[in-house]
């Protein structure tokens, strides 16, 4: 795409939807898993400092 | 379209996209990442991402096939993510970011042969096991209840321990370790190292008048010709040889019995259950084979007790001459066995009357002949508080 139609009031529909399916379908869902292995981790590094899971 | 571009665009409120469609479109997006997301997690619970590791396949899955957990009157399979991956979300997510670790240990190749995975599996086996400890066996319990166990149909040993288990709410795991796959190596060998006692301590030659110690438990006769059984001789029990017959022996085996009853059972000492042996109902009422001499009133019971000498026939073999070899055998495989879930107790932690039930509570849980067993008690109250120097 050309710097020149961008401004404000010059986003093209395509544009648009091209950052639309970037957001909804790669970035959104990648940072989710991150965030979930992310927080896996977490736990289990707390298991190892304070003892398996016991029971609720 | 470069990032800051890009950027730009989604910050602002779009100019050509409806909020219907956006709504819509995240909506959709969401489902289908969830969808993904769980049938990857679910990819990684099967059977067959387990055992796609030859690690696993070539040991534990081979072995998990010999189990009622393989094949069952119910058609129930449990798999491997049943018992090993916690059903808890969150555990869940913890547990397959540990199995990374477990990738890492396959790329290096930490246990790819079955001598370095039998090596290893006593730790594994461990961590598996203070798992289930924390947990209270919560993964079995996803199967089984105490709550829809039917104790009155189990078998006998069953009933008693699985009540008193069910009304602690104990740890399936506290007696059922080796429940998929073989123990970690630390009983194997036991009646291996029974025959060899025997091949080591047994004695070929007898001198009448002389005193010899059963190896393990055998049958005594009433004649000569060893065809009429009078009972059975203890293991680790001392008789004196009175006479030699061909391949037969005539023994003279001294102790005490309660007066109440047939006299069936021949304790080593006035007071003690220390078992030498027992006859039959025959043998016991047989004045020609057992005379009695004093009597005594044990002050814990109240019953009577009577010395008696049983003079038997029984077969010239498994007799030792001193008691050294059965005990060291006897040590070494009552620490081995009984050390397994707990710390083994001091031999003189208890009593010589104490023992027996204590023992005989925890034969279930341990992997040992009647030979091993009978030789382990004795020694075990042999070497209780009432024989040991320092008394407990
Ligand atoms: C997927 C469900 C499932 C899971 C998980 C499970 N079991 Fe079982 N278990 C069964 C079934 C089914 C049987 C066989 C019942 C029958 O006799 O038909 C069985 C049988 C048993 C038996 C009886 C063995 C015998 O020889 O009769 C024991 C003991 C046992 N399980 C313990 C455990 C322990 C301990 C765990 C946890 C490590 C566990 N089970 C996990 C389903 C399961
Ligand atoms: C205090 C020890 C103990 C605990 C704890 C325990 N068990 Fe058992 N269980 C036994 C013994 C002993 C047997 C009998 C084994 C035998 O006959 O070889 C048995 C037998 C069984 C059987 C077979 C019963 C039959 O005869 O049909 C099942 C099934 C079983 N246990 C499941 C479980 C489960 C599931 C748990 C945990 C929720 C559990 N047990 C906890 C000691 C225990
Ligand atoms: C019925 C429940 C059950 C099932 C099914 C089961 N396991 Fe296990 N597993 C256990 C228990 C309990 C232990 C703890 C060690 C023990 O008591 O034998 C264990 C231990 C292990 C260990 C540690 C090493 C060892 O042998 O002690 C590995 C590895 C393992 N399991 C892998 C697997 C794999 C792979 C599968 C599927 C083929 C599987 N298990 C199926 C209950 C189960
Ligand atoms: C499979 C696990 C296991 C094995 C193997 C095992 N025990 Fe135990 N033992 C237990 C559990 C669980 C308890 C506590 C629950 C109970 O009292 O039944 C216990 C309790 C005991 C106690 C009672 C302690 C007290 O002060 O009351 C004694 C004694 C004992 N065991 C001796 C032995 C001996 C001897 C052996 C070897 C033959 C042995 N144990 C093997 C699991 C085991």
């Amino acid at each position: 795409m050309n710097t020149n139609s961008e401004t404000k009031n010059e986003v093209s529909a395509v544009q648009e939807t091209k950052a639309f399916l970037l957001i909804s379908a790669l970035a959104i869902p990648l940072l989710t898993v991150l965030g979930i292995a992310g927080y896996g981790f977490v736990v289990w590094m707390m298991q190892l400092l304070m003892g398996p899971p016991g029971h609720f | 379209m470069s990032i800051p571009s890009m950027w730009k665009i989604i910050r602002s409120p779009s100019t050509h996209l409806s909020l219907g469609v956006l709504t819509l479109g995240g909506f959709m997006a969401g489902v289908v990442f969830w969808g993904a997301f769980n049938t990857g997690l679910e990819a990684t619970n099967t059977e067959e991402f387990c055992i796609s590791c030859h690690e696993m396949e070539a040991n534990v899955y081979q072995e998990l096939q010999e189990t009622v957990h393989w094949s069952n009157n119910s058609g129930v399979r449990a798999t491997c993510p049943d018992c090993h991956v916690p059903h808890n979300w969150t555990d869940k997510i913890a547990r397959k970011m540990q199995a990374s670790k477990e990738v890492f240990g396959k790329l290096f190749g930490t246990i790819d042969t079955r001598e370095k995975f039998l090596d290893k599996r006593l730790e594994l086996a461990q961590h598996e096991w203070q798992r289930f400890s924390a947990n209270k066996s919560l993964e079995c319990r996803n199967c089984h209840d105490y709550n829809s166990m039917n104790f009155d149909n189990m078998s006998e040993k069953a009933q008693v321990q699985m009540r008193r288990a069910a009304e602690r709410d104990q740890s399936c795991l506290d007696c059922h370790k080796g429940i998929a796959h073989e123990l970690p190596d630390m009983l194997e060998g036991v009646s291996e190292a029974f025959a060899q006692l025997e091949q080591s301590a047994a004695v070929s030659g007898f001198d009448t008048g002389k005193t010899y110690y059963s190896i393990r438990q055998l049958p005594i006769y009433e004649d000569p010709q060893l065809a009429v059984e009078a009972g059975q001789l203890n293991a680790a029990t001392p008789v004196k040889v009175l006479e030699i017959d061909g391949d037969s022996l005539k023994v003279e085996l001294s102790g005490w019995r309660r007066t109440k009853g047939f006299g069936r059972v021949i304790n080593e000492d006035f007071g003690f259950n220390i078992s030498s042996g027992h006859l039959s109902k025959a043998a016991a009422q047989n004045d020609q084979l057992v005379s009695g001499f004093e009597r005594k009133e044990d002050d814990m019971t109240g019953l009577e007790w009577e010395r008696i000498n049983a003079v038997v026939w029984m077969r010239a073999g498994s007799l030792a001459e001193s008691t050294e070899m059965i005990w060291d055998y006897a040590k070494e495989t009552y620490q081995s066995s009984c050390s397994v879930c707990h710390t083994q107790p001091d031999e003189n932690h208890f009593d010589a009357n104490t023992w027996p039930g204590m023992f005989n509570g925890m034969l279930s849980f341990v992997n040992l002949d009647g030979d091993s067993q009978a030789v382990i008690l004795k020694y075990l109250q042999k070497h209780s508080s009432d024989f040991s120097d320092d008394k407990h």
